[in-house]
């Protein structure tokens, strides 16, 4: 059911695509389908007319990606969905050292990194929420660690807090030490997740490829995208099984049997890994993996890195 | 050269001492679909393992006329296509388009002409809608038909298929029938579906301990009730549907 239209959509199975574009505009919305008995509800999105497009983006037409994955808003369409992966990935790694580098104590500097990447979002059409949904993993970490900091002896500044029931010393250098830890964080990991929401996983590692980032490591980033999934499929059937023969007992039993699974875990991945490497085998693998090389850097990412990286130098040189 | 697998006193001990292939005389040629039938342990996927060099055993083997020697391990893995029973082992990189082009890639063919495989081995089973999706988005019956265009994709003179039909429901197993009988290429087909060895196969193989037991159309042996019981296995629907109806 296509929440956008109220029209019923079914791409169970075989259905190829399920292209419904026509029946309404383009952009993101929310979708329902089934897989049986399985309500699948995603963000989805439907490609508009060939404007300028890679036809690869035109093909996919019904793409979407499962609520349970990190690449929710991946497939959509905007701007910056449009961007080369390199394009982003140099942007956004740069936007990254620019927060880093940026001394704490120029907190209006921080002020402007924050707007241009709330702008960045709303131009994407992620939901700034998501963003912070999503970066609120890094929070515990960095407050843990950030607290601490709080109450480190600090020469310059000392000072002596009366909170009503005791006398804390706290030190300023220590208090701008804590924001320096949370704010950078905060805001590289805010960013790292519009990479993520903007680009397709695939499209990521061939883009590192294209940057001449070592095979190894990008070999390594596809399988496990790649099998991930499959992995977290065989976890979910072993603890089902364990369930369904009433799993009880004491914590010691529970640890030992938790301990076997991890061990049987390793013992069946490596098998697969077997399997995969004679299925790589079998298609001529030769001792490199090679996908075909589809660079697409347009005008646009010119125009959009020109415009981001001016924006970005002054930002972090003003005043300097 | 008409025998595109020819096969004599073929064996293979495992490093265990096992024997599990006993001497195998086999000569497939052009054009014929072959089930390979069997219990269990009867050695099946030994034998299929030894069509794309994995395994190598004692005895004559040509493959396509090549000699399964190191020089020719790549030649012979561009004319034997091989499809896996797991297509989640088949299908390992990050998308549709770049599993199916894994194979063209390897054979050192120009960007312009893989593109083309892709899409050509695509259409074939039907799966080009979906040339841009990651495989873990798609269902079992869906990734088991990609994993058939990932070696169509690559021409082979001989296709090699694993339990085609496990864990399919009956409508992706009829579509997946219907396709491979579209297709032209010589197959042997490993199978305990021996319904769908009967519709598919003009030809079948028993083996059992490491041997060949019978060979011929598969019309007669699929309903020689006695050979089938020692073998492990069973007359298929169809042949008795067909017997009632006859």
């Amino acid at each position: 059911m296509c929440q956008k239209c109220t029209l019923e959509s079914d791409i169970t199975g075989a259905t190829p695509g399920g292209n419904h574009a026509p029946h309404h505009g383009d952009g993101i919305h929310l979708h329902d389908h089934k897989h049986g008995d399985v309500v699948h509800r995603h963000v989805h999105y439907h490609p508009s007319a060939p404007d300028g497009r890679d036809p690869g983006d035109i093909e996919k037409g019904h793409q979407h990606t499962h609520t349970y994955s990190f690449e929710v808003y991946a497939y959509a369409d905007s701007l910056i969905h449009r961007l080369d992966a390199r394009t982003k990935t140099i942007a956004f790694i740069a936007l990254i050292l620019a927060v880093v580098l940026t001394p704490i104590t120029e907190v209006w500097k921080f002020g402007l990194y924050a707007l241009g990447i709330a702008s960045l979002y709303i131009i994407s059409g992620v939901p700034p929420l998501f963003g912070l949904k999503r970066s609120l993993v890094v929070v515990p970490f960095v407050a843990f660690a950030g607290v601490l900091l709080i109450f480190m002896p600090d020469k310059p500044h000392p000072a002596a807090y009366n909170f009503g029931f005791t006398h804390t010393t706290i030190a300023h250098g220590g208090i701008y030490m804590f924001f320096n830890a949370l704010v950078k964080s905060w805001l590289s990991v805010l960013t790292a997740a519009l990479l993520y929401s903007t680009t397709p996983f695939p499209k990521f590692i061939k883009g590192l490829e294209l940057l001449r980032m070592p095979k190894v490591i990008t070999m390594l980033f596809s399988f496990l995208y790649r099998f991930m999934w499959v992995l977290t499929d065989e976890i979910k059937r072993m603890i089902r099984a364990r369930d369904a023969r009433a799993f009880g007992g004491g914590r010691v039993w529970h640890l030992q049997v938790i301990g076997q699974m991890v061990g049987s875990l390793f013992i069946r991945s490596f098998e697969r890994a077997e399997r995969v490497y004679a299925a790589m085998l079998a298609r001529g693998y030769g001792g490199t993996l090679n996908t075909l090389d589809t660079p697409s850097v347009t005008l646009r990412d010119g125009l959009f890195s020109a415009l981001f990286f001016a924006i970005l130098l002054t930002i972090l040189f003003w005043g300097i | 050269m008409n025998e595109v697998i020819k096969a004599r006193a073929l064996t293979y001990t495992y490093p265990d001492g096992t024997a599990a292939l006993q001497g195998i005389d086999l000569e497939i040629r052009r054009g014929e679909r072959v089930a390979l039938l069997g219990p269990n342990g009867a050695g099946k996927s030994t034998f299929l393992m030894h069509f794309n060099g994995t395994l190598r055993g004692e005895g004559e083997l040509r493959i396509a006329g090549l000699e399964p020697i190191k020089a020719n391990i790549q030649a012979i893995r561009s004319a034997v296509g091989l499809v896996f029973q797991d297509p989640d082992d088949q299908l390992f990189l990050t998308t549709v388009f770049d599993d199916v082009a894994f194979g063209p890639i390897n054979q050192g063919l120009h960007q312009d002409e893989v593109i083309g495989r892709v899409k050509g081995a695509l259409e074939v089973v039907d799966m080009l809608w979906a040339i841009h999706k990651s495989a873990h988005h798609l269902s079992f019956g869906q990734k088991k038909r990609i994993a058939l265009a990932t070696v169509l994709s690559m021409n082979p003179k001989v296709l090699i298929l694993d339990e085609p039909t496990s864990n399919l429901d009956p409508r992706a197993r009829r579509r997946l029938e219907s396709l491979l009988m579209s297709l032209e290429h010589t197959m042997l087909v490993a199978t305990h579906n021996l319904d769908f060895a009967w519709r598919v196969c003009d030809r079948s193989v028993i083996l059992s301990n490491g041997r060949i037991v019978a060979d011929g159309p598969t019309r007669e042996i699929l309903v020689n009730e006695g050979l089938l019981e020692e073998n492990g296995l069973e007359m298929p629907l169809s042949a008795m549907l067909e017997g009632i109806k006859a």
